[in-house]
């Protein structure tokens, strides 16, 4: 390990263009041994680009870097991760097909070989000391398959640090993890800076950053902003160097509106193949209700058995005036329902469609001509009406939904249901890895929403953003709610996470 | 510079227009390497000809790749189809129960392929490739040893009331209203793009993909018909390079063959033109038939590559 406080990176002089879109515009950066780097932006202000640059992920346009006083150009993640810079990453980064200590060691597998054959018994024993050590729970025998978002990003956790890494890049991770998985990564983060190491860690959590961080870069549109010491962390500067202009400290709703009395969607003691066992819950009409816990209790299936994605053993969901017993997605969207998925890029959003193909995709009926004839004029006018309602930045509607920022992505997703007319939306991690600039214009769209007398299940693991939005919250655990609180009764955080746990 | 160009690779337009344009250049370069033989009137109507029945089969196949599906039996469908209806006019001498014959068997075949694949949820592609020999065999054992040779009389009457060419504007125009003027080809287009959205907004895969069957279904009973009126006779032969024509043709119009968002029914007849094109002007110019396989493989291979749109750095990150 190199002496503390030595620089271990530097960064000179960095462009990246992707097509006609700059991502870097000659960066300056360097990293120091011992230290917890932050570093913030908006999405698309280039900070997972220069770090997965410098983890051999993806190569720069021009410019030069210098790894331990030496000039630095991997061509691959492997070598990088051989080297000593490893990169935890955002989206999934493991395979569900095979075993845990496989994923571990995929394209390592030499280290366990004899001949042309590998000793798996020594990969998984090896696997599980790795795993034991770092004090992850996880049997490394079982098929990835079978483990929870949370439990593969702490795979892909171990999988850095068994190359004991000189710098580790944690990109986006904890939004996939719970309380207890931020605090195991927090440990090891800190663990290896003091052990002469560095970490590059880049987060939308702002209070997370100023907690965890020695000090921040922030960068905006391609360009290095500035950097603050721990000793100078204060969220509105962050803030406001973030996205180039002030923004409020608060941006969740203030208001004390009342709901209606109607109940427009009833879970009536639902059982889940997983999960869920005996589960009852009413929505009321123009309510906002938030649901809360760790990422394994159970909320995320409630979401999708409400939609009627997930086979609902015993029990009903109804919908409506009329207790439509939602069967399958069809019943669900023709009573006006809507679902955005935690798992934004798979399940929510056709990425390599138009942002006409997806908007438009709930809008069919609503722009015939004449019989089942789709008038073209009027499908495009939904379309723009939604990218202007929602101030979508895109080139136009014919846009590849791929090239899009997340916050972006968020506001298709959106767009395609509230052009839709859906009256009940559930929302599945609305703002997850998304910057504080859409963020803030999420929750004004959300609250908008209920203003219209829509309902809607906010289901979320960050506990400021159920409190500062819902008019009642639910907190679960285990599959079952622990804790009812209302709004007027200004839960705390420390309020809810005791039942959390 | 740069950012023209990639306006020019962006805009919709240009991968409809550079088919045709490549089609004219292919059909030029023919000519004068062949010293007009390629580009005598004659010739071009026989290339005309040919390409109706790839363009009709491919017109439907159109539908079952925009849903990212990759069906490889359509070829080995519409022989077995052939077979039956031939069958069916030998046994009656009845134009329209060999017509209704034809249609029924093409959409039933094809309907059932779209159901195993949905009731075993396996993928389209593997099912299809136990059909295509399943079918094969059934159509050989249909055969036995003889040929079918049809009358005379009857196919060239057809032929020249110009059946394969009304069968082919017919389905081609329903085909193209359907896909483009209708939410279903919006919808199967959406299952292409990502299916598990496409089933989260309501779009249920296996419906779907059962309509896209069945009307491709109709594309092959419209297709054995022109089979039968071009060829007269029918042997083990008949419809062999069909298939690989098909998925030739829907890339080289221009259509990803993963479906999605560039699917259209356009691709289908330009790509047929192409695709006789190409064969008829291979063959012309001295290519044996066995090289000529392998030339349209390495085409195809090429395209698939081609027609890949492949991301930028690193898929589904932001910054």
């Amino acid at each position: 390990m190199p002496n503390k406080g030595e620089v271990v990176l530097e960064v000179k002089d960095m462009c990246k263009y992707f097509g006609v879109t700059v991502a870097l515009d000659h960066v300056n950066f360097t990293l120091k041994s011992g230290e917890v780097r932050g570093l913030i932006g908006e999405n698309g202000s280039g900070k997972s680009t220069v770090s997965s640059i410098a983890a051999g992920m993806q190569k720069a346009s021009s410019g030069e870097m210098f790894y331990l006083g030496k000039p630095w150009a991997p061509s691959t993640a492997l070598e990088a991760q051989k080297e000593g810079i490893c990169m935890i990453v955002q989206e999934a980064g493991t395979i569900p097909s095979i075993p845990v200590a496989d994923n571990i060691f995929l394209g390592h597998e030499d280290l366990f070989s004899f001949g042309p054959f590998v000793n798996h018994p020594k990969m998984v024993a090896a696997a599980q000391a790795l795993l034991d050590e770092l004090g992850i729970g996880i049997d490394a025998s079982v098929v990835t398959g079978r483990l929870d978002l949370q439990q593969c990003k702490l795979i892909e956790i171990a999988k850095a640090m068994y190359w004991k890494p000189k710098i580790l890049v944690v990109d986006e991770t904890t939004t996939a993890l719970s309380q207890t998985g931020r605090e195991l990564l927090y440990k090891l983060m800190r663990r290896l800076a003091d052990e002469g190491g560095s970490v590059m860690f880049i987060s939308h959590d702002l209070d997370e950053m100023m907690t965890q961080c020695d000090a921040v870069t922030v960068l905006r549109d391609g360009h290095i902003i500035g950097s603050l010491n721990k000793d100078e962390f204060d969220g509105d500067v962050m803030k406001k160097m973030m996205v180039g202009r002030e923004v409020k400290g608060d941006y969740y709703r203030s208001d004390m509106d009342p709901y209606g009395e109607e109940v427009v969607l009833k879970a009536d003691c639902i059982t889940t193949r997983r999960d869920l066992l005996c589960f009852d819950l009413e929505l009321h009409k123009g309510e906002i209700l938030g649901i809360g816990g760790l990422s394994e209790c159970g909320m995320h299936t409630v979401g999708k058995a409400l939609f009627g994605y997930e086979k609902i053993l015993d029990g009903r969901v109804t919908v409506g005036p009329q207790h439509t017993v939602v069967k399958d997605v069809e019943t669900a969207i023709k009573n006006g329902m809507a679902y955005t998925s935690k798992d934004r890029d798979h399940e929510s959003v056709g990425l390599p469609g138009s942002i006409r193909d997806n908007i438009a995709s709930t809008g069919y009926i609503k722009n015939l001509l004449v019989g089942p004839i789709i008038s073209f004029k009027k499908e495009k006018a939904y379309v723009e009406k939604e990218i202007t309602d929602l101030s979508l930045k895109c080139a136009s509607q014919y846009h590849s939904v791929n090239t899009l920022s997340g916050g972006n992505k968020q506001k298709v997703v959106f767009g395609k249901w509230i052009g839709g007319d859906a009256d009940i939306l559930i929302l599945d991690c609305p703002t997850r890895g998304i910057d504080i600039g859409v963020k803030a214009s999420m929750y004004q769209l959300i609250y908008k929403m209920k203003k219209e007398g829509r309902s809607i299940v906010l289901i979320s693991e960050e506990l400021p953003e159920l409190i500062g939005m819902s008019d009642r919250i639910l907190i679960m655990k285990d599959g079952q709610v622990t804790h009812e609180a209302m709004r007027a009764d200004h839960p705390t955080e420390h309020d809810l996470i005791e039942y959390m746990i | 510079m740069q950012s023209t160009l990639l306006k020019v690779k962006e805009s919709r337009w240009t991968s409809r227009l550079l088919s045709p344009i490549i089609l004219v250049l292919l059909i030029l370069v023919f000519a004068i390497a062949t010293g007009g033989r390629f580009s005598n009137p004659r010739n071009l109507k026989m290339i005309l000809e040919q390409a109706l029945v790839v363009g009709t089969v491919a017109t439907g196949a159109v539908f079952i790749f925009a849903t990212g599906n990759v069906n490889i039996s359509m070829g080995a469908t519409t022989a077995l189809v052939t077979t039956i209806a031939a069958k069916a006019y030998m046994a009656t001498e009845s134009v329209p129960v060999m017509f209704l014959v034809a249609l029924v068997a093409g959409v039933i075949i094809m309907g059932l392929t779209a159901l195993l694949s949905t009731w075993l949820d396996v993928r389209v592609l593997y099912v299809t490739v136990v059909m295509m020999t399943l079918l094969s065999s059934i159509q050989m054992s249909i055969l036995g040893s003889a040929n079918i040779q049809l009358p005379y009389d009857m196919t060239s009457g057809m032929g020249d009331a110009n059946v394969p060419l009304i069968l082919f504007i017919v389905f081609f125009i329903i085909a193209t209203v359907l896909f483009h003027f209708t939410a279903l080809g919006r919808k199967l287009r959406y299952i292409g793009i990502n299916d598990v959205c496409a089933e989260l907004t309501g779009f249920k895969r296996s419906r779907y993909l059962l309509i896209a069957f069945l009307v491709a279904g109709v594309g092959v009973g419209f297709g054995a018909l022109s089979t039968i009126v071009r060829n007269g006779t029918i042997t083990t032969d008949t419809c062999s390079t069909l298939n690989m024509d098909c998925m030739l043709a829907i890339v080289l119009g221009g259509m990803s063959c993963f479906g999605g968002s560039r699917s259209n029914t356009y691709s289908a007849i330009v790509g047929a033109v192409m695709v006789t094109v190409l064969n008829n002007g291979l063959l012309m110019l001295g290519v044996s038939n066995t090289i000529l396989q392998a030339v349209r493989g390495v085409v195809f291979i090429i395209l698939v590559c081609a027609s890949q749109t492949r991301p930028q750095g690193l898929p589904s990150r932001d910054g």
